[in-house]
């Protein structure tokens, strides 16, 4: 009987991202979530006596030339060399081409070649691990084809990272299908590339385990590895939750919300309920606020003030969450439509700003400010993503002031009410 | 939609009241009612009505909220409704028959939600003035005026305001400051810190080997400096080696030559010496104490004891008490003795100071009198001599008062009877208040003529129609608020018309400039028409065209001819040229000519202004004029006003003075007429005569000083006459007094009588008077008699003593030798005493000495023992150092130290040689194998090596420390902030001011646009009608509005008076600027109205008109009575006057007033 534990996607030297700065953020808990990640994992390893650590890929982010992580997974792995714990490590598409590689291990570790699948046999326990790492990022070829047939009489595990056969979220890497994983005789594949804990075959195991420790609001909810107990030629598999802080996301809905005050009642008890499912875990959550609201034009105007007073009264309750970030998403409680059918000034005016985005003068004067702003941005800030930026930069002026006029017309209908 | 009628009922403070307003086409309706009448109530009934009762309303204080209602008929294009609306959340409109009707059945009525009807009908006062406001702040932004002032959107532009503020706070081109600078700033940094902290691998791996190779190299230099320094230690220990081993072998020869000696102890000298001693000390100690005892027993046996004196110790003790106290009493009887015949003389003189006889052991102390009897006595006594002094003071003070009685009737004697002089009193003191009042009227007669000249002064130069004073009052001059505003208008005309003269006279300097300038062009000579040109230039070509087709057909050409046509060719380019310098010159005389025509209608312009602003002056001349004539005032020069209005307030001040004089003067007056008439009849009875009725003044004074004398008189007269009827009373009670205290006198000698009877027979005799005395010596007897009782019996004590003495010694004598017992007993006691005390004193001796001798055995005992103890020692030591005779022990510790001293030098060189780290004999073997001659060189040159080896090692050890140090840095890296994670979060922050800009930039860029677009729309028609109304509601002092232009290209609203002249908004009284804003609202609504009359709410005003002044209230009436013609119109006040003025303005069928 032997254990062995399945990790993956660790990307130990990515920072995380979305989170702003603000007063009584608890940053260096955030900052050391995904080393306490592998710190557990590194314990559980020892705890459950594992014969060997499995790393299907991604172990590196690939962004930095940064010594640091490596040092600290060196360190991690020295550990587990003390207790006589090998380690086998693929690498993934981010990891491909890390300078990190040049790193001297620790003699436990053994990270599989990129040229060809290769076979480490196992006599003590009767298993055969066969890995193969990608060379470079963008990886095409199905690599699992070039795995070798299975080792009879022993515990054959593969590990590979790989799309399988495509994945909504995942750029489609090493493809392969199940069918190829499942034909080669082996007992487990231990897979890495997709974030979210999924079991794709239980006869063999075909497992992701998804990543170590979330990083960001788009990797939600726990994250772990896999324990994998092989007795008697049976294996049997256990999820561990092993992340060290927590990533969220809560709409709020505040249609039935008339006060801030009010508000941030829903919100407090939002923030409750996300503490108690990070169970006693650092969490990160992101409060979209939606729903038709008298507040909408107050949460539009003042959103970076309101968004600092929830951060203030969100800390104010002594629970361990981090507010990621706040987006006001809600409508406003009337008709926009009913306003712009009014005979009156407003009405005029609401019913103008359909018509904004054809006016040649407008969106030439609009097209220079963005132009003022933009040639003003750090690259990196042109690159995050940021939907509104990318219209800015994409001159989608017709989007943007869909944008303003929302804006404009929730103001317009609250100015004096 | 119109309201029809109003039903309240159950609202607010409201059960059942209905309002009726009519159908008539005039729908202006006037609601009066003083505060808390309930025209808030309405106000707000009218929105819940149309909309619904809010959730929380606050009408319902009386009527609980499910019982509120509130009601009206509402007609809209000739359809009308009848409905009920209660509180709640669905179904709140009820019909006629209280039955739930749909809620879109009131939808056709209602033009919009109720943030319209409030916004955009509903205008208060105050509203209004903040409206006004907002106009001022928006004056160079006309879009934002109209549509803030016509929708009713009060803080449009500080919306737009605050969105440019906080669109540039983030972020402005050519700043730095902004908050995205920051952000951008802060950016950098942290990623710079993110790129400096990175660490490669290579630079780890680099790090790495370094420190292997620096820690190889200094591992190999540390063990080539252990060799080196291995066979120094080797050389130099045999170095120090060889001397200590030829001093060893020497020592150990030495003790071989001692031979045989006991090992004695280190103390062993020591302890010799000492039990040497002891045994000595041992032998005297006890051969003294044997001597000793023998003396003690000795000096025992000389000692002789009497046991027979010993036996009678208690009775000799007995003896001498007896004897003490008899000595005492045989020293004090005579005393006694003698006292006590004294005694018995003291009494005896006593009883003859009381008159008793007989022998003084015969007087009883019993029969004296007791203590309380004498102090009965006493009292009694006392009593006596109270009574008698208290008679004699009354009597003393009867006398006195009884004097006094007689001094005072002769002082009443002297006062006689004297009248009433109240009569006279009056008569003088009516005569002084008149005269007093006489002296008010002059007074006030005094300053009236004084005020009569100021008046006079004030009036010079006033141009009254007749400059007597007392028309003045009759006549009411225009208000100096009157004359003020005047007088501005009038500063205004003549401002404009200054202002547009000068401008007249630029634009006759410019026409002038310009037309010179035209003249210069004009003098340059004709200009050849554009015909001309183009005949010159159709030749040139003709005549190049007819040379190229002549060439081409081979036409010879002959050179006359070529000539000719180069002339025409020349001639033609040259007028040509010509002509296109004329044409220049053309334009600029087309331009010097239109710029004299624009510069002339410029002119015309101001000219025109220029009448206007006549014209206006002539009006304001007229209504000047009027202002003065409806009290026939000569109005002053307009110069001169203000020094006319200073003049007439002075005046009106002296004239009051005066009016107030004359109240006073006549009032003195009046008042003297009727004291007259009272008091003559009254002086003249009185007797004092005069000439006149107010001659008689000084005498009356006199009088007036007599009747005072004579007064005083009068109430000292009262006076005495009082103390008088006190005096007499007085006297009474002392005879009283004196009558009661004789009659207590007699009781009390009684009294004295009997008590003296009860209390001794031996004083029976005594009297009252004496009883002091008496007590006195009788108490003093009674002390004799008992001190000489005491002393009897004491004397007889002692007596006894001495008989008891003298007993107890004849009873000892009995016992002892008779021969040594002469003398009295006391001489007999003392001997026997003595003779006792002797032998006690041997007993105690020879008790001693017995114990002295029994402790001196003991003693010598004890000596013999430490005796043969320390022989015993002496011994001992003998046989430890192995002799029998104690004088051969000395020689034997002297050989025995020497043998030690050479065993421990042998083991202390030894134990140098083993610190060597080696065996004696590996040191022997070593030393053979080192050539001691050569040694210092070679330790040299070794410790040279060594040096250098330590040299190479340190640089080893600074390598590996400097390797050590780069990877600790990076490690330390490792556990610090992540400097990558802070910039990604700054990059965050960048992100976010960039996305709040990028909306709000294009939120305010869409604002502003959206608003100027309205305008241009909507600003023609909307001016239009508002200048119409803005001139009606200023009561015509406006003609109209207009948009001016200003040099930054910059739109802005002026009000054209009807001199011309433009006010702009910031220069309007805030009134104005009110009637400004509500001419822009109800041209609006106006507006609305041309598209779709049905879609308008009635207009609703709460105290719209309360700064508007007279004329402009009548012209606002009027303009609301035509405006109730589009839409119906609904005006609340609580200022009664509105009614009247409405009346008189627009007459009692054009409005419906409604009393709340």
């Amino acid at each position: 009987m032997f254990r062995f534990l399945h990790a993956a996607d660790i990307h130990l030297d990515s920072p995380f991202k979305g989170l702003g700065r603000y007063e009584n953020a608890p940053e260096e808990e955030m900052r050391n979530a995904l080393r306490d990640a592998l710190r557990s994992l590194v314990a559980l390893a020892i705890e459950e006596q594992c014969a060997f650590l499995v790393i299907a890929g991604d172990l590196y982010d690939g962004t930095k030339k940064d010594i640091a992580s490596a040092l600290f997974f060196s360190e991690q792995m020295k550990q587990l060399d003390e207790q006589g714990i090998l380690v086998f490590i693929v690498y993934g598409n981010h990891d491909a081409e890390t300078q990190l590689k040049n790193m001297r291990w620790p003699s436990n570790v053994r990270i599989f070649g990129s040229k060809k699948a290769e076979t480490v046999e196992l006599e003590e326990i009767g298993a055969a691990i066969h890995g193969q790492s990608f060379g470079k990022r963008d990886e095409m070829r199905n690599l699992a084809a070039g795995y070798p047939e299975h080792i009879p009489g022993k515990i054959n595990i593969g590990i590979l990272h790989t799309a399988l056969e495509g994945h909504d979220d995942h750029e489609p890497y090493a493809p392969c299908s199940l069918d190829d994983l499942t034909n080669k005789g082996y007992d487990y594949w231990a897979l890495g590339h997709v974030h979210e804990f999924s079991i794709r075959c239980e006869d063999p195991f075909v497992v992701y385990p998804g990543n170590l420790q979330g990083r960001s609001v788009r990797e939600i909810g726990e994250k772990g590895a896999v324990l994998v107990t092989v007795d008697d030629g049976i294996l049997t598999i256990e999820r561990h939750v092993l992340d060290a802080a927590r990533w969220d996301s809560r709409e709020i809905d505040l249609s039935s919300v008339a006060s801030l005050a009010d508000m941030d009642t829903k919100i407090q008890h939002v923030i409750e309920d996300v503490a108690v499912e990070a169970d006693g875990r650092l969490a990160a959550v992101r409060l979209t606020l939606t729903g038709r609201t008298s507040l909408h034009s107050k949460l539009q105007r003042d959103e970076l003030d309101i968004a600092d007073e929830i951060r203030v009264s969100v800390h104010g309750m002594g629970e361990d969450v981090w507010i990621e970030k706040i987006k006001f998403e809600t409508s406003p409680a009337y008709s926009v439509e009913e306003i712009g059918k009014r005979d009156d000034a407003v009405g005029d005016l609401v019913s103008r700003l359909a018509d904004a985005k054809h006016d040649k003068a407008l969106v030439a004067d609009l097209k220079a400010d963005f132009a003022e702003v933009l040639k003003k941005l750090p690259s990196a800030a042109k690159a995050n993503g940021s939907e509104i930026i990318d219209l800015a930069k994409e001159e989608s002026f017709d989007s943007l002031i869909e944008y303003a006029s929302s804006y404009l017309i929730s103001q317009l209908a609250e100015v004096d009410r | 939609m119109r309201f029809r009628k109003i039903s309240l009922d159950a609202y607010g403070c409201f059960t059942d009241k209905e309002i009726e307003l009519g159908d008539k086409d005039v729908d202006l309706h006037i609601f009066v009612g003083a505060n808390e009448a309930g025209k808030s109530t309405i106000l707000e009934g009218l929105g819940d009505l149309l909309f619904g009762i809010p959730t929380r309303s606050t009408q319902g204080y009386i009527h609980p909220y499910a019982n509120m209602r509130v009601g009206a008929t509402l007609e809209n294009s000739g359809n009308n409704l009848t409905f009920l609306r209660k509180k709640g959340t669905r179904n709140t409109l009820l019909g006629i028959d209280d039955e739930a009707i749909a809620d879109e059945t009131l939808e056709p009525f209602l033009s919009g939600d109720r943030e319209l009807f409030e916004r955009m009908f509903g205008l208060s006062h105050e509203s209004l003035r903040e409206g006004g406001q907002h106009i001022l702040e928006a004056k160079d932004d006309i879009g934002r005026t109209l549509f803030e002032a016509s929708s009713g959107v009060a803080s449009l532009g500080k919306e737009l305001v605050r969105l440019e503020e906080e669109a540039n706070g983030i972020f402005r081109p050519k700043a730095s400051t902004t908050t995205l600078h920051k952000s951008i700033a802060a950016l950098k940094v942290s990623s710079d810190s993110a790129k400096d902290a990175v660490h490669t691998v290579k630079a780890w791996n680099d790090f790495t080997s370094s420190l292997g190779e620096a820690n190889e190299q200094k591992q190999a230099l540390s063990d080539r400096r252990e060799t080196l320094s291995a066979e120094v230690a080797r050389l130099e220990r045999s170095k120090r080696a060889q001397p200590k081993l030829i001093l060893l072998d020497q020592k150990l020869a030495e003790l071989a030559e001692l031979g045989e000696i006991p090992n004695l102890a280190d103390d062993f000298s020591d302890q010799w010496e000492k039990e040497k001693s002891a045994r000595t000390s041992a032998i005297a100690t006890a051969n003294g104490d044997a001597t000793n005892l023998e003396r003690l027993k000795n000096e025992r046996l000389l000692i002789k004891i009497d046991n027979t004196l010993l036996t009678l110790k208690d009775e000799v003790e007995v003896m001498d008490g007896l004897r003490s106290k008899a000595k005492s009493g045989e020293e004090d009887l005579q005393n006694r003795r003698t006292e006590h015949q004294e005694k018995i003389g003291e009494a005896r003189a006593l009883m003859a100071q009381l008159g008793l006889v007989g022998d003084v052991e015969k007087i009883k102390r019993e029969e004296l009198p007791t203590t309380q009897e004498a102090s009965t006595l006493r009292r009694l006594s006392k009593q006596n001599d109270e009574i008698k002094t208290n008679i004699e003071n009354l009597r003393g003070q009867k006398s006195k008062l009884e004097s006094a009685l007689i001094s005072l009737d002769a002082e009443i004697g002297t006062l006689g009877a004297l009248g009433d002089t109240a009569e006279f009193r009056r008569v003088v003191n009516g005569v002084k208040a008149c005269g007093d009042l006489e002296q008010s009227y002059n007074e006030a007669h005094r300053r009236l003529q004084r005020s009569e000249e100021l008046l006079s002064q004030a009036l010079t130069g006033m141009k009254f129609p007749d400059e007597k004073s007392e028309e003045l009052p009759t006549r009411i001059a225009p208000t100096e608020d009157q004359i003020k505003k005047s007088l501005e208008e009038l500063n205004t005309i003549e401002q404009n018309i200054r202002l547009t003269r000068d401008r007249l006279k630029d634009a006759d300097d410019a026409i002038q400039l310009a037309e010179n300038d035209l003249l210069v062009q004009q003098s340059q000579g004709a200009v050849p028409s554009h015909q001309d040109l183009s005949t010159a230039r159709n030749t040139r070509n003709d005549t190049l065209g007819q040379i190229r087709s002549e060439s081409s057909t081979g036409k010879v050409i002959d050179a006359p001819l070529i000539n000719s046509l180069d002339e025409q060719i020349v001639q033609s380019d040259s007028t040509a040229d010509h002509m296109i310098t004329e044409a220049s010159r053309v334009a600029e005389l087309n331009a010097s000519e239109r710029e004299i025509a624009e510069k002339k209608e410029l002119k015309n312009i101001q000219s025109n202004s220029i009448g206007d602003l006549d014209a206006k002056k002539s009006a304001w001349d007229e209504q000047w004029q009027k202002l003065w004539d409806q009290n026939d005032w000569t109005p002053p020069d307009p110069t001169e006003a203000n020094d006319w209005l200073t003049k007439y307030n002075s005046a009106m001040e002296q004239f009051n003075q005066i009016c107030e004089y004359k109240a006073t003067m006549a009032e003195a007056g009046e008042t003297i007429e009727q004291n007259k008439s009272v008091l003559l009849p009254l002086l003249n009875s009185s007797g004092i005569s005069g000439a006149s009725d107010w001659d008689r003044l000084p005498m009356l004074n006199e009088t007036d000083r007599i009747l005072g004398t004579m007064e005083a008189e009068i109430t000292q007269l009262r006076s005495l006459k009082q103390r008088k009827v006190g005096l007499s009373g007085e006297i009474g009670e002392a005879r009283t007094a004196i009558e009661a205290l004789e009659e207590k006198f007699t009781d009390n000698v009684a009294n004295w009588g009997d008590a003296i009877a009860s209390s001794t027979s031996l004083l029976s005799n005594t009297d009252i008077s004496d009883i002091d005395d008496i007590l006195s010596f009788a108490g003093e007897l009674g002390s004799a008699l008992k001190d000489g009782e005491s002393l009897k019996s004491r004397i007889v004590s002692m007596t006894a003593d001495i008989q008891t003495f003298e007993d107890k010694v004849t009873s000892l004598q009995t016992n002892l030798d008779p021969d040594d017992l002469e003398g009295t007993a006391s001489q007999i006691a003392a001997k026997i005493e003595a003779a006792h005390d002797g032998a006690v004193s041997a007993k105690e001796k020879a008790d001693d000495l017995d114990r002295r001798i029994e402790d001196a055995g003991i003693t010598l005992e004890k000596s013999r023992q430490m005796e043969k103890t320390a022989e015993d020692e002496v011994k001992r030591l003998c046989a430890e150092a192995r002799v029998e005779n104690a004088n051969e022990v000395s020689d034997v510790i002297e050989n025995s130290r020497l043998k030690t001293d050479l065993i421990a030098a042998i083991s202390s060189i030894k134990e140098d040689l083993a610190n060597e780290g080696l065996s004696l004999d590996d040191i022997r073997s070593e030393i053979e194998t080192v050539d001691l001659d050569g040694l210092d060189a070679r330790v040299s040159d070794l410790k040279q090596e060594i040096e250098d080896v330590e040299t190479e090692r340190e640089a080893a050890i600074k390598a590996e420390e400097s390797a050590r140090k780069d990877l600790e840095d990076i490690q330390e890296a490792e556990g610090s902030a992540d400097p990558e994670q802070e910039a990604q979060q700054d990059l965050d922050v960048v992100i976010t001011n960039t996305e709040r800009y990028l909306k709000l930039k294009t939120a305010s860029r869409m604002l502003r646009w959206a608003i100027e677009k309205h305008r241009e729309e909507k600003q023609a028609p909307l001016l239009k009608e508002a200048s119409l109304l803005f001139g009606k509601l200023t009561d015509g002092n406006y003609k109209n509005l207009r948009v001016d232009v200003d040099d930054k290209d910059r739109s802005y609203l002026i009000g054209v008076k009807n001199d011309g002249s433009h006010v702009g908004v910031d220069v309007m009284s805030d009134g104005t600027r009110d009637q400004l804003y509500l001419a822009i609202r109800l041209a609006a609504i106006k507006e609305m109205a041309i598209k779709d009359p049905s879609k308008l709410f009635p207009f609703v005003g709460d105290d719209l008109l309360v700064n508007f002044d007279g004329a402009r209230e009548s012209a606002a009436l009027d303009v609301l009575c035509d405006f109730s013609k589009t839409t119906q119109v609904l005006i609340f006040t609580h200022h009664e006057h509105l009614a009247r003025v409405s009346t008189v303005s627009l007459g009692e069928d054009n409005f419906m007033l409604h009393r709340l």
